[in-house]
This record gives C-alpha cells, structure tokens and sequence, in this order.
C-alpha cells in the first residue's frame, strides 16, 4: 500500500468519525433539516480548527500583555518620559505606594527637575524602608544636592546609625567642623573611631580637641595610636604627642618615640625644642638623653647637651663640652652663636665665648644681640674681652641700654655718670637676671641715697616683652633658657610656618589655596 | 585709575549741620583733621541749635588702588594668589582696585608707590632678599602708604632680620618677639572682637599656632587677643590688628580650610578688616551690582551644545537641536528680557564638524531684538595657555595619543552607503578633529589654530547670521577661561567687550564670600571680566547630573544680594541645557523669576562694560561730603555703605538722577549723559517726603527704581524729561511731593506713543508702568498736572 492509499484510508476514517459526530448531535441535539447547512459548514474542519486557533491566540495574548509597570519601563525607554509619569501619577493617586513606584517617580521627577516632588518621593520611600542603607545613602545625597544641610546631617546620622561608613563618617565630622559645632565633631569623632573610624588626620584632630579640654591622657592615647599605625610626620602632631606624654607623666616613653622620630630624620629645631621641653620638666638626665641620642658633632641639638650641663652646674665638664663643640661645628649661625656665647658666659669662660662670637662674627650681630652680649660681658667684669666687642656698639644702642651704659660710664672711671645713669633705670622693665646686673653696678658704682631709694621701690613685673604681671619670677638658669628659647623659637617660627598648621595635607605646596573652586569648562 | 591730581585750586564749602542729625557725621569727621574742629565746635554749642559756618576744603583725588605684591615662584601668576582669589572680590565691593606686582621682577621705586592707597601682601614662603623688601617697605611706609599684612611679613625673618621686621611693624603699631607658639592647647582667647572675627568660621577651638605680637601703640585696635601661660609667665598676642597705617592678620587667622568636606571659609571678616585697615575712608563706591535702584539682571549663554539632540518632551523626534528648545523655551518666550548668545563658530561650520541645521537657528536667534549678537571662540579652546605658544605639531600628536573610538561595522556601512548615494555622512563621535574630551586643546581641531580667526573670524561669523548692522558685541571665554594676554588684547581689538570665568559661588556648597570672585582677572596689561553667576555646568558636576542642579543658583542669588549686595543676577548657561528637561526647567525657572522680581534687565557687554569702568573711574573729593566723578565709562551707580542716615543732596549734587535703599547701603543713580557727576551727600532728613520739588533747585522728581535705565535727565521748575531705554514693562517709581500729579508722555522721534496722568502717593512716590518697547530708546516726559 502506497502511502498515499493509506493517508486516503486515515483520510476517510476521520471523515467516518466527524460524521458519526456529526449524526449524534443532530440526535442528541435534535437539529432539524434547517439546519442541515450550519451543520454542512462546520463539517469544513478549518472552521473549527482556526477559531480555536484564535481563541487560544487571544487567550495567550491576554496573559502575556505587558502590566502597567512594563508600560512604563517601554514608554520611557521609547522616549516617552512625561507618559510614564503620568501612569505613575495615577498609580500614585490610585494609593500605590510600592517601592517600584515611589522609586521611578523620583528618577522621574528628577529627571524633568521637579524636585521637591522627587524629594517626598524619596522621602516617602526611605520611610518605608527605613534599614536599606542604599535609599538612605540616596536620601542623603538628594539633600546634599538640594543644599538642605539640616536634612543632610541628620540622614547622615540615620545612615551611620543603620551601619558605619567611613566616608558618611569623614562628611559628617567635616559638615560639624565647617557649622562650627566643635561638641558635635567631637562627639561624632569620638562615635566615629569607637565604630572603626580610623582616618589620621581627623584622629589628631580630635587629639587636638581633646587637649584644648584638657584631657591629656585621651590626646595621649589617641595620637599614640596614629603614631604606632602610621609613624607621626609632623612636627607640631609629634609635639603634640611628646608634650601630651609629658604632662600625663610619662617623659620615658616620650622620649623614646621621639628617639625613635629623629633618629629617622633629624630635625634639628624640634629635637631642640624636645630637649627644653624635658628641661621644662625638670628632666635634665633625658634632655641630655634625647639630646646625646640624636645629635651629631657640632650641631644645634649637641650644643644642648653642654647648655644642660651648665644647668646642673657642671662647669668643668661644660666648659670641656663646649671647646669640643666649638671645633666639631662647621656652620655657625646667630642662634647658635647666641646660644654659645650665652653658655660660655655661664660657665664662667668668657674667652670661650668670644671665640664662639667670634668664629661667627661680631660685626654680624645685630645692634639688640651685640647690646645683650656687650651687657652680659660687663656685667661679669670681663672688661677687655667687653672692649673687643665696643667697637661695634653704635651710640643709639649705648643709649637704649642704661646698665650697659653705666657699665660702660664705670670701666671709664666716670662714677658719677654711671650714678646719674643708674638712677634713672625703670626696675619694672628688668627681669631677674638684669636686676640682678643692676644691683652689681648699684654696688660697684656706690649706693647713693639716690639709688638706695631706686633698689627700695616695691618691683611689680619681671618683664619680658609680652610677658604679663602675672608671671612667675624665675632664676638665672631659667633666664638664660629664656634666651636661648628665644633664639630656638626663632627658627622654629620660620620652620613651621613653613609647614603651616592649618594647610591641608592635599592642598599644591606652597599654595595658601586649600579651596577647592567650582571650574566649568 | 584714581585722579592723582593733588594741587586742586582751593574751594569754599558751606556746610549746614544739624546737631539732632550729628551722629549721621561722626564717622566723616572722625578721619578728617579739619572736621576735628567741626566737631569741638559742636560740642560747645547747645544741643538742637543749627548754625552753618564755611570752612576751606583741599579737592584731592580718591585714591582706590592697592598694590598687591605677590612672588610668581610660589603663585604661578597673579591671578593664583590668595590675594586674586580671596581678599580682592572685598576689596572691589568697598571701591578699591588690586595692581599685582610680582617681587621677582623687583621692587617699584618707592615714590611711584605714593600712589597707591596701600601695600598689600600675603606671603607665605621665603621671599627673595627679605631684608632688601623690608627696607623698601619701610621707606615707602614712611611715605605715607599703608601696609595691610596677611600672613607673614618677610619670610625667613631671621634672627638678623628682626630689628628691621619691628621697625615695619612699629609703623603698625604692632612688635613682633620673634616667638612662634605652635601648641596652643593651654591658649584662650580673651577678647574676640565680634564685627572682626567669627565671620564665617568661629576661631577654631582648638586655636591654631600664633605668634607672639605686642601692640606698642594706644592707637592700634586689637581685634582678638589671646593668652597662654608659659614657664615665662603669660604670654600674650595680639594676631589681628587695625591701626591708621594698615592692618596685620596672622597667618592662622584669616581663612580656616575643612580637609574633609575641602571647603574653606573666612575667620576674619575681610569686608571690616579692609575697610578699617584702609583708613575707614567714606567715598562714592562705584557699583557695578545695580543701575537704576535695582540689581542688574543679565543672562549669556555659551553655545556649547548648540547641536545636541534634546531629550526634551515635544521635541524628541530624534531631529530637534538644543539650541532649538532653548530658542522657542527660553528666547521667544522672554521677550522682555535679553540674552547674549555666544555661537562657536565651529558650530556651524560643515568644514569644522558643524551642522547646517544650526545656521539656520543662528539666524532665527539673533534677528531677535533682545538677543544680543556674540560669540563663544572660533574652535572652542578649552586650554588658553596652550595657545600662547601654539605648536600644531604637538596639537597633532595630542590628536593621535587621544584617538576616538573606531567606528562599528554598522556606522561603517552607513557611512558607505550614504556615500554612494552622494551624501555626506557625519558623526562627530567618530572623528579625530572634533574633540570629545577636554583632555585636548579644544574642540576643533581640523584646523591649525589661528588668533585672528579665533577672535575677529568668530565675531564676524557671528555677525554673519545677524540682520545687517546688528554687531557682535561681546566675546564669551571658553574652555577652563583663563585667556593669556594677547588673546583678551584680541577682543579689544575687535571692539567688543569680554566675559566669562570667575564661576561665583555662595550656598551650601561653596560657603564662602571665597567662592565669589574679583569683577576681573588681571593679565600683564589686559583685563578679564568674570561672568557674575556660575552656569549649570559646576552645578551639574560637570554635566553628570542631577541635571536640574542649577536650581540651586537661588542660593547664591539671594546670599549675594543681602545682608551686601556683592553681585548682580546673572542667568549664565549654555546651549546644551536644551537637551535635558531638568536643565531646561531650571532656567525658565530662573526666567520667571527675573520677570517678577525687581530687577533691571541689561544686556550682558554693558554689564561688562560697567565692570570695565569700574576701573578706569576717577574720583576727585571736592568739599567735605562731595565727591565729582569721572572717567567712569558705563558705570552708573555709586554706593554709599553703613548710609542709613545720609541722603543725597541734589541742590548740590550734578547729574544725579536718584537713590534707593538697600539694606543699609545707599545706592545713587547717575546720569550717563553728564560726563562730571558730583554726588553731594547730607544728613538725612527725619522725614522722606520731599518738599517743595521743582523749586529753589530741588528737582521735581527723582529716581528711586526703575526697570528701564534713564539718560539725559532735563529739567525745569514744571517739567523733567530722560531717555529711556530697557526691555519689558517701564516700571520706574520717582520721588517728589506727596499728591502731586503728572502727566506722563511716551515718545519716540517726537511721535507720541502714550499718555497718561499719574498720581505721587501720600509717601511721594509716584509710580509708572509703561508698555512700550524700550530697547530703542524713547523720551518719557513728566509735567506738573496739579
């Protein structure tokens, strides 16, 4: 049997089948003979087939058509934005608060830049979603774009709150410091680095805060802490830290790190400065400690480990020191001179000392520094060595300077004048040490009733300049370290104005220019 | 430049003061030794009498220039300087301009410094040869020029250097004890003074490292004084000082910078401390902020985008430009109010990578009558420095290392088949010349660049597309706007006026008077006038979104204008806002509330126009409260600050045609048509209301504002005619006597265009509002309808 005889015979089976089909609903149904053509056309099987095909069609159709949320998406995606607003608006008006919703608003608002219906839209989304972290950040950002800093500091604080972000925490500590509330940086600072907030700058900030209310022990702590993460580099951070350890009463350790600073890079000004801080201290054996650790032959830092030993009164082995240190040092500059000079005096070895003014020159000290040497060298009756030193002093400085004026008067053998001189001396203007010059001239040149009464006048101020009344008298030692610090603080002036406290660690070298510009293209 | 002239002949002044109304005064007399006696006299008489005496006045010459030194190894140039940057926008609000002198090119000879007002300087690193500065300044100090200090003195000021460094400072009334504290943790601050510190950032509570200065002389203020106990006793300082010969601020205490947020922000308030360190002097300010009694209102935009297809609903057929949404949405739509619109020349030029599409908008454009011709560059350089010394060469490599994506196999078949059909194909995406990044020169590159086409060839370009004898009027810096000299001597050249850059900033964002710049950048002999208002594209982060972020324009607009008027209101943006709706709302946003508020609109080259008269006005002190104005070019406001109790004369005062109020700043209106204005002021009366108007000199109305500007103010006992000239409404409120009544006449050519009786309110104000178009200049005349 060919195949085509046997499709004919299937053919004819299911011809047999629908007309038995076909016989039973005209019984069942008892269809008459009128409607015998109905029934003669749905014997044509497309008939059939193809409305069920239809059918089923639209019945697929129906179920895939896309929903509303689709519609939208297509609309906007065909470029169509303001009508997919609109459905959302309806959505919105109909009570539709889901997420997808108030979500596109806001893009959508955003985008045609309606913004305060895009902020409640926000706002009422992060309402309903209180803990993703993701619609908070959002949030914030919405305020922060909007310049509603109020808002924006307290979805910061909701955001920190749900979970710690380094750089919310950064933002929000910076818009404290920026509004002025230090109890709120300090505050969020302190919450901040308890949760992991670990940014240096702003911990020594803190460091800073916590100093100026004077809780030295948390300064301490919290700047040691930088210092062992990511080795202090600044001078005025490693003073902070050295002179916080000082003042919670741990000099050792301070000077161990600051041993450990400078020996890594010597800076000379603020190993100085260490060293006078520990003097300050009354701790003379780790200033000579310190001091003896990081110097070198010759230089500045050395030179305090001779000015601590005239301090604890051991002239020999200063005096030792100094002639060393006198041929050990290659580059002498007034500070150091000064210095030198002051020190040599101290220790009773006056040609030490005009050899130091000397190898630096005294025609290149200043009229004021050639005036305070001139007096030091005649208040201790090194006259010859004080006739080398004349020659330079101009009359002006003479005559700005009445105990070096009577001593000059003096070594002349002019009593009278010197008296004259003597008499007219301010006693409130002399520190301890000058007063003390003055009595000796007093002494020297007679006391005259005249001067008896000057010595009798009740002193109010020992006074250097910007020094108030309120100033505690301090001895000799202290006075030359005064000088010395002078000379120290000098230098320090021009290093670190140079690294300038308030300029940003970001900010070009050299610039005074931290802001950042807002720049268009 | 100030008139130098000091052997003005003798003249009389006859002042009548009121004793009730003295107080007004005492801030004049206080400066003036001649006063002094004035103010003796005053004392010996019984209080409420007036009595009137003549005393002899010396006219001399307002001296308004400050010579900023600043050393070019740390600030590259000039216009890098803390003192360009920050102090200079304070120092023109109170009137002064800023010469810049680099100290490496040497010091000026000390008597060509007799000049200037002051020296100023804000030194932060070692200078070359300090000794030799701090000679010069102590010679030119003893010559009478006052120092304002910022920062350190002479850096390194050594040990050597200190009797010289306290010989400058004693000038100062100040000593330095060459001590530097840097740990200050034990320091407070025992007297702060409130107009002086605090102004944007309270002193730090953690008070930052300070030198010790001692204040030697009674006659030097002390604006903050702080202490700190030593092993040495108290130590005491004095970081902030005023006195008659200048000002010192610590370094530490002039400006505080958050690394956190990068923002910075004033410690000192510079407005008080310049005006006191410069000797309180009371002068007419030129004001380039306000015309008529109003602020100014200008709009420019930048033609950046002028071909972009918008996203904008109505106009998102994958065909509409930019700039055509920005033409029917933000021009046509504002008739009333001006724009400059910058076109870049390459915009429409085929050759360059332009669209012929875009011509045809530029026609539209610019056959507005609002729309002011101009343009944004020939090929939109985006680096200025780069084209100082031009090399194509090096352009060309740049254009290699920066290769533009290839093109896809689909664009490639496109562009083959419009080729075959004798089309041209074009997409700037995809070609090497049009750049797509800022990280080359400009935009296109075709071209080797060329400074007359760049300048002359791009305003004729634009002129091209305008009705004939419509000329280019301005020229709108491109790119990051920081021209070289010869480029901004081009525009002068070419006869038109200069704009953008500066990108003013005063919000939440930028919160500080910092982020406001100077009226302009000085170049070598050239001078750039910055836009007033930043545009959309700082606001946008560079046009990454939030698209509509320039709404927050409002901010800056309101922080600029009170509690001091420091800038005008300006609309700045460009030709790509058309493509984002957000954008496009942001500035009809604007546009509306440039039509409902009190403003006077203008056309951007006046504006910058004013900002170039500003410098170049003189002022010359007649009498004790009379200044004569010249030179002033465009400017057509002076100020008077702190002047709630002083008013203008007119009886004496020459071509004045009014004064408003804002805060506590007097704002007088001159006359453009009078080239020798002279402001005369008085104390001012217990009542406004003007008496007897129209006669014995008192002029029968006068200007309080107006959103048209007025000219050529003539006058008779019953009648006063202007020139007219602005755009939308003629809404101008006069002063004169309360109930009087006006008949109002509108004419242009002589033909009349309306006429109306207007009635002054029971306060004397006598307000209009005319309808015709005023950007031609027409005749409003008032005559006495009583």
């Amino acid at each position: 049997m060919t195949e085509a005889a046997v499709f004919k015979s299937r053919l004819g089976r299911l011809r047999s089948v629908y007309q038995r089909v076909s016989d039973w609903i005209e019984g069942v149904w008892g269809w008459t003979t009128s409607s015998r053509p109905v029934l003669r056309s749905l014997q044509r099987p497309y008939l059939i087939v193809m409305p069920t095909l239809f059918a089923g069609a639209v019945a697929i159709g129906v179920a895939i058509l896309p929903g509303e949320e689709e519609r939208i998406a297509a609309l906007e995606r065909d470029g169509q934005p303001a009508r997919a607003l609109m459905m959302l608006e309806a959505r919105f008006a109909r009570g539709d608060r889901s997420n997808t919703t108030l979500f596109n608003l806001q893009r959508l608002y955003d985008f045609f830049g309606d913004g305060e219906k895009g902020r409640t839209a926000l706002e009422l989304l992060a309402a309903q979603r209180p803990r993703d972290p993701i619609i908070q950040r959002q949030l914030a950002q919405l305020y922060k774009a909007t310049q509603d800093e109020p808002a924006y500091i307290k979805a910061l604080q909701t955001q920190l709150a749900l979970r710690y972000a380094e750089p919310a925490c950064r933002e929000l500590i910076g818009l404290h410091r920026r509004r002025n509330d230090y109890e709120a940086e300090q505050a969020t600072l302190k919450d901040c680095r308890a949760r992991g907030y670990r940014r240096s700058e702003d911990l020594v900030r803190l460091a800073f805060l916590e100093m100026a209310d004077e809780r030295m022990g948390e300064a301490a702590q919290i700047m040691m802490l930088v210092d062992d993460r990511r080795r202090l580099a600044v001078g005025r951070e490693r003073l902070l830290l050295f002179m916080a350890l000082l003042e919670t009463k741990r000099p050792e350790e301070a000077v161990r790190r600051a041993t450990r600073w400078l020996k890594a890079a010597l800076d000379e000004d603020l190993a100085i400065e260490f060293v006078y801080k520990l003097i300050e201290a009354n701790r003379n054996d780790l200033a000579l400690q310190l001091a003896t650790a990081v110097s070198k032959s010759g230089d500045g830092v050395s030179l305090t480990v001779g000015e601590v030993m005239v301090d604890k009164e051991e002239y020999v082995a200063a005096r030792a020191f100094l002639t060393g240190w006198l041929q050990q040092n290659k580059t002498m500059d007034l500070d150091l001179a000064i210095r030198f000079v002051s020190a040599g005096l101290d220790c009773d070895e006056p040609g030490l000392a005009m050899l130091g003014a000397e190898r630096f020159g005294i025609d290149r000290f200043g009229q004021d520094d050639l005036g305070r040497l001139a007096e030091m060298l005649i208040a201790r009756g090194l006259g010859p060595v004080f006739d080398r030193v004349r020659a330079y002093l101009k009359p002006e400085t003479i005559l700005a300077n009445p105990l070096l004026a009577a001593g000059i008067e003096m070594r002349a053998g002019r009593l009278e004048q010197a008296r004259a001189v003597l008499v007219r001396v301010q006693l409130d203007r002399l520190d301890d040490r000058r007063l003390d010059h003055f009595t000796r001239l007093v002494d020297q040149a007679g006391r005259t009733p005249a001067l008896a009464a000057v010595l009798r006048e009740p002193r109010v101020v020992a006074a250097t300049p910007a020094v108030d009344a309120r100033a505690p008298l301090v001895g000799p030692a202290q006075a030359r370290q005064r000088i010395l610090r002078r000379a120290v603080a000098n230098k320090q002036l021009r290093a670190k104005q140079r690294a300038k406290t308030n300029q940003p660690a970001t900010a070009p070298a050299g610039s005074l220019l931290p802001f950042q510009f807002p720049s268009s293209p | 430049m100030t008139n130098r002239s000091w052997k003005k002949p003798r003249q009389h002044a006859s002042v009548t003061l009121c004793l009730a109304s003295f107080g007004a005064f005492v801030r004049f007399i206080a400066v003036k030794l001649v006063a002094l006696g004035l103010i003796l006299l005053a004392l010996l008489l019984p209080s409420r009498v007036a009595f009137s005496f003549s005393i002899e006045f010396q006219g001399r010459g307002v001296k308004r220039t400050i010579l900023a030194l600043y050393d070019s190894a740390v600030d590259e140039s000039a216009s890098n300087t803390p003192i360009h940057k920050l102090a200079e926008m304070p120092l023109n609000h109170l009137g002064y301009i800023v010469e810049f002198h680099d100290i490496r090119t040497g010091l000026p000879a000390p008597e060509t410094v007799v000049r200037h007002r002051a020296v100023m300087s804000w030194f932060t690193q070692a200078i070359p040869d300090a000794s030799a500065y701090l000679r010069w300044l102590d010679e030119v100090m003893a010559g009478g020029t006052r120092l304002i200090m910022l920062g350190e003195l002479a850096p390194p000021e050594t040990l050597e250097m200190q009797p010289l460094v306290n010989k400058v400072l004693a000038r100062l009334g100040i000593r330095s004890a060459d001590n530097f504290q840097e740990l200050t943790f034990k320091a407070r601050a025992t007297f702060i003074d409130p107009d002086m510190m605090g102004f944007e950032r309270k002193l730090d509570k953690a008070i930052p490292g300070f030198p010790i200065i001692e204040r030697i002389s009674p006659g030097t203020r002390t604006h903050l004084t702080i202490e700190m106990p030593s092993v040495l006793g108290v130590l005491r300082t004095h970081p902030v000082t005023t006195s008659e010969n200048g000002g010192y601020v610590a370094l530490n205490f002039t400006i505080d910078h958050d690394q956190n947020t990068n923002r910075g922000g004033w410690v000192l308030n510079p407005f008080n401390f310049f005006r006191l360190a410069l000797g309180d002097e009371r002068f007419p300010i030129p004001d380039v902020t306000t015309l008529s009694g109003r602020r100014i209102y200008f709009s420019h935009i930048d033609g950046d985008g002028w071909n972009n297809l918008t996203e904008v609903d109505g106009y998102r057929d994958g065909k509409s430009l930019s700039v055509e949404v920005v033409a029917k949405e933000a021009i046509e739509a504002y008739p009333d109010l001006p724009v400059s619109v910058g076109l870049i020349a390459g915009d429409v030029q085929p050759l360059l990578g332009g669209t012929l599409e875009g011509i045809k908008w530029a026609r539209r454009l610019f056959a507005l009558p609002h729309v002011e011709v101009a343009s944004h560059t020939h090929t939109h350089p985006y680096t200025w420095q780069f084209f100082e010394s031009y090399d194509r060469e090096k352009e060309l490599a740049m254009i290699r290392a920066y290769r533009p994506p290839d093109m896809p196999v689909r664009e490639r078949m496109t562009a083959a088949i419009m080729r075959s059909a004798g089309k041209a194909y074009q997409n700037p995406r995809y070609d090497p010349f049009i750049a797509g990044t800022d990280n080359l020169p400009r935009t296109y590159l075709r071209e080797a660049y060329n400074i007359e086409r760049e300048f002359l060839g791009a305003l004729k370009m634009s002129e091209m597309f305008a009705p004939p004898g419509k000329r280019a009027a301005l020229y709108q810096w491109s790119g990051n706007t920081t021209p070289f000299e010869s480029a901004i001597e081009a525009t002068r050249k070419a006869g038109v006026r200069n704009i953008n850059g500066g990108d003013s900033r005063l919000d939440a964002e930028f919160p500080s008077v910092g982020y406001v710049p100077a009226i302009s950048r000085v170049v070598g002999r050239q001078r750039q006038i910055y836009a007033v208002n930043s545009n959309e594209n700082t606001y946008t982060n560079d046009w990454t979104g939030p698209f509509g972020g320039q709404m927050m324009l409002e901010h800056t607009l309101r922080n600029t204008d009170s509690p001091r008027r420091l800038k005008g209101f300006n609309l700045y943006y460009h030709m790509y806002s058309g493509e984002k709706p957000a954008a496009l709302r942001a500035i009809t946003h604007f546009m509306q509330m440039a039509r409902t508020s009190s403003v006077v609109p203008i056309a951007a080259s006046r504006y910058a126009a004013m900002a170039d008269g500003f410098f170049d006005l003189e002022m010359e002190q007649v009498d004790l409260f009379s200044w004569a104005i010249t030179r002033r070019g465009a400017v057509e406001t002076v100020r008077f600050d702190e002047a709630a109790k002083l008013a203008v004369d007119f009886v004496n005062s020459v071509g004045v045609l009014g004064e408003n109020r804002h805060d506590a700043a007097l704002y007088v209106a001159l006359d453009p048509a009078v080239s020798r204005a002279v402001v005369t002021l008085k104390a001012r009366p217990e009542t406004d209301l003007v008496a007897g108007a129209g006669r014995q000199g008192v002029p029968l109305v006068t200007l309080s504002e107006g959103r048209w500007t007025l000219s050529d103010a003539k006058s008779s006992d019953c009648l006063q005619s202007y020139v007219a000239q602005g755009f939308g409404p003629g809404d101008i409120a006069f002063r004169t006597e309360k109930g009087r009544g006006f008949k109002v006449r509108v004419s242009r050519a002589g033909a009349t265009l309306s006429e109306e009786i207007r009635w002054a309110n029971d306060r004397g104000q006598l307000a209009i509002s005319l309808q015709a178009n005023a950007i031609e200049p027409l005749d409003i005349t008032l005559a006495c309808h009583d």
